[in-house]
């Protein structure tokens, strides 16, 4: 089969499957609401059209069965019941598996789905209406606005925003529909909620609102919506208050009459005609590009910045004026070219968060927690790679979160709280940094339990444990005695597998911190920074070799005396402000040379994490910003460096690894 | 059908690298050593804005350097399975084309080189020429590096 045809098909496939999932999510939150059941119908059926077109007959015999199960709600809302999204939530996963398995091996998985094709068939079998859970019926409710905005003698629409699919923040332009339709009319309702747009916590790219108007002006605030950035669609439908017209009932039961009885308007509307929903002509659009190819043009760029120093030595050199002004200019547009340059680098913290909903659903059940879990701050930008590297940590966090840090729902009922809790995964940038907090609003941490743990391991002495700050305290969850240790994860309700976290965070150059209030919740603070890509550090030089130190990892460049090492066991040690640091010689840690020290010695204070070593070298050469380099597969192996840099004069010099060099002493 | 293979030159031997895994061959310029690998490891070069591991192939391979000029000697740039890796040899002869029935499995030991390391070997006008596998040369490099580290650990 044609490779191009095969891959189109997988990447539409697998957006149809997200689509379907994110929606199944939404249909568990909100009820079946007819628009939302409409789009997932929409979905399984281009599934199944497609990919029984390209010959896969168990998955479109699988997204058969499920489209069957949307119809069925969107005829029968009333017999939906929101245990079958588990159902759903199944043959889901079972379509990816079949993706998966074409995607590698150009087949489907040879894999009968007679399990899940059963539960689907059940599912759509069981027509027996629930009386107990009546959810709200959009019907009733279409009527019960109409006569609400009568009463006010006023009248009543229903708008369907679409945002265009690329556009960047749909939470900020959502807030920027609901204010100008709150400039112009009453809003009635909305999904999402109100509230939620102007917290910023939306990420759908489209919205139901229904507004009461004095006038009918539908038109005028349609055309004033589409003027918004990003604002694709804005339908509007007339809702009326007789009921029992069996007109309107078509209208909501089915898709097509439903457009042709609302007014329907797009911001191009000769083109929507032709091509609904296709956003074409819009501005600002976005193309795609091969991260090899990123890859390359970064390279280039950073070879271009170490010819530009080059070059800037040479001016440095010269007498001629005109030269030295040409080689500024330059300077500066280097510059920006850079940080536009290492701007492309960055992604969406969604690539990689928008699979967690999932997820934490998923753990909610498993583990018999109510909660809500909010996600902010989609639209941050950080570096791919630091990004991608973060994914499992976050995992890590936010399975805690649920597992330690919220109580049961009894418990929560009990102690006065909520019964659902809530779980918030946020990133900002501020400062240089990006910052990615795990909220929860659980138990906290007991101070008093960590300590009483940690003296029974013999970590620390009771009188040590009595004088230490809280955060000192906290910072004890990270030791990697305690992490593993199930009881005291048990009793402290924390500390699975956060020394892994804060190895991967440090390891990415980045901190982190915990905030806890016993009784109200646990904040964990990650810290990172903008891109791995350019760093400060100093170059150093021992044995004639050059090396670079990230600058992060410096406290301070020091010239020893004789008089300032102590000795413990004929060892050298350094008293640093309140304790004592051990000393690695790095000619003799990299084995270029046996140790000989020329008083004063210089030296350099280097710190990991709480760890912190004197690092001894011959001679400190300068502080810069550096291209980090990776060493490549081959040489993954070799501990002692994390990267290399190309210098001014086109020479390579390795980046120390702080921490693999604190790790021996 | 026939392949292409470029022919270097290590010691007294010749051996053929199949064009398709060669990026390019390079002048030796200055090497950065990298402490704490490998003796045939002979550190990093810059190249077109990258870093680049250079290895000795007579050595890896368990060869001789014929005594020459510097001049004459060149980094073959290869890539093999996502790693890219430069061979330092004594010379870079020719590109010469193999139609693939002529190549014979290599014998369990030819010049002191072991068969792993071998794809085969082709006659080229009257000389043997011994065609490299370069995913053995690497791979096994990788391995005895690991080997290596287990090693540092554990002592």
């Amino acid at each position: 089969m044609n490779r191009e045809y095969l891959d189109a098909f997988l990447a539409e496939s697998a957006e149809n499957v997200e689509k379907l999932e994110d929606g199944c999510l939404e249909l568990e939150r909100q009820g079946p609401e007819a628009n939302l059941v409409a789009e997932l119908f929409r979905a399984a059926h281009t599934l199944k059209g497609m990919s029984a077109t390209m010959g896969f007959s168990r998955l479109a015999e699988l997204t058969h069965r499920v489209e069957d199960v949307f119809g069925l709600w969107r005829d029968h809302p009333e017999s939906f019941q929101s245990e079958q999204v588990d159902i759903l939530l199944h043959a889901i996963d079972r379509m990816r598996l079949h993706l998966e398995a074409i995607s590698t091996s150009g087949s489907e998985l040879d894999l009968k789905d007679d399990d899940v094709m059963a539960s689907l068939q059940a599912a759509f079998q069981a027509r027996e209406p629930l009386h107990s859970s009546q959810k709200t019926d959009p019907e009733e409710d279409g009527a019960r606005y109409a006569t609400e905005a009568e009463r006010q003698a006023k009248v009543a629409y229903r708008l369907h925003i679409q945002l265009s699919p690329d556009c960047m923040m749909p939470g900020v332009r959502l807030a920027m529909v609901y204010q100008t339709l709150k400039d112009a009319a009453d809003i009635a309702a909305s999904s999402p909620t109100e509230d939620a747009v102007w917290a910023g916590d939306v990420q759908t790219p489209e919205a139901y609102v229904v507004i009461y108007l004095e006038r009918d002006e539908i038109e005028r605030i349609q055309e004033k919506v589409l003027d918004i950035t990003d604002v694709a669609r804005c339908d509007a439908e007339r809702l009326v208050a007789s009921s029992g017209s069996s007109s309107r009932q078509d209208s909501r039961g089915n898709l097509a009459s439903q457009e042709t009885q609302s007014q329907s308007m797009s911001t191009t509307p000769s083109e929507s005609a032709a091509r609904p929903g296709n956003n074409d002509s819009r501005p600002d659009r976005s193309i795609r590009v091969s991260v090899r190819r990123m890859d390359a043009l970064v390279n280039t760029m950073s070879e271009m910045v170490i010819a530009k120093t080059r070059l800037d030595t040479l001016a440095a050199a010269s007498n001629d004026p005109a030269l030295r002004e040409a080689v500024e200019r330059l300077d500066r547009l280097t510059k920006d070219l850079q940080d536009e340059v290492m701007q492309l680098r960055m992604a969406p913290v969604e690539s990689v968060f928008h699979r967690y909903p999932r997820m934490m659903r998923d753990l909610e059940r498993k583990l018999n927690r109510e909660f809500d879990f909010v996600m902010t701050g989609l639209e941050t930008e950080m570096d791919r790679i630091v990004l991608e590297e973060m994914g499992e940590a976050i995992v890590h966090l936010l399975r805690n979160a649920v597992d330690h840090g919220l109580e049961s729902p009894e418990m929560r009922e009990q102690r006065g709280k909520p019964r659902r809790g809530t779980i918030r995964l946020s990133a900002y940038a501020s400062g240089g940094h990006i910052y990615i907090e795990v909220a929860d609003d659980g138990a906290g941490i007991d101070r008093a339990r960590v300590l009483q743990s940690a003296i029974a391991k013999g970590v620390i002495t009771p009188e040590e444990g009595a004088s230490m700050s809280d955060e000192a305290v906290y910072e004890l969850l990270f030791r990697s005695g305690f992490s593993t240790a199930k009881e005291v994860s048990d009793i402290s309700g924390r500390g699975v597998g956060l020394d892994a976290v804060r190895d991967k965070v440090e390891s990415l150059g980045g901190k982190i911190r915990i905030d806890t209030e016993l009784g109200r919740g646990t904040t964990f603070v990650i810290e990172l920074p903008l891109t791995l890509a350019i760093l400060p550090a100093l170059l150093v030089s021992v044995r004639g070799q050059t090396f670079a130190i990230p600058t992060a990892n410096v406290d301070e460049v020091v010239r020893l005396r004789e008089t300032d090492l102590r000795y413990v066991q004929n060892e050298p040690v350094y008293p640093s402000e309140d304790r004592i640091v051990p000393i690695v010689d790095v000619a003799e840690w990299l084995g270029l040379g046996v140790r000989q020290w020329i008083f004063p010695q210089t030296a350099v204070v280097c710190r990991d994490g709480k760890q912190k070593f004197v690092m001894v070298v011959d001679k400190v050469l300068d502080e810069l910003e550096i291209v980090n380099k990776p060493l490549g597969r081959y040489l993954e192996g070799v501990r002692g460096f994390s990267g290399a840099t190309i210098l001014g004069d086109g020479k390579v010099s390795l980046i120390l690894d702080v921490r693999s060099v604190g790790q021996s002493v | 059908m026939v392949e292409s293979y470029v022919i270097m030159r290590v010691g007294e031997e010749r051996y053929g690298a199949h064009v398709s895994q060669v990026q390019s061959v390079e002048r030796l310029g200055e090497i950065t050593p990298v402490p704490r690998t490998l003796s045939f490891v002979k550190g990093v070069i810059h190249l077109r804005g990258s870093v680049v591991p250079v290895i000795d192939l007579a050595e890896r391979v368990g060869l001789r350097h014929r005594v020459q000029d510097a001049d004459e000697m060149r980094v073959v740039i290869a890539e093999v399975e996502d790693r890219v890796v430069g061979m330092i040899v004594d010379g870079v002869e020719d590109v010469v084309q193999i139609p693939p029935e002529t190549i014979e499995p290599p014998p369990a030991v030819v010049g002191g080189l072991q068969a792993v390391y071998l794809r085969g070997v082709a006659r080229v006008g009257n000389d043997l020429l011994v065609l490299l596998n370069l995913n053995r040369v690497f791979s096994a490099a990788e391995s005895e590096q690991l080997k290596q580290i287990e090693q540092f650990m554990t002592s």
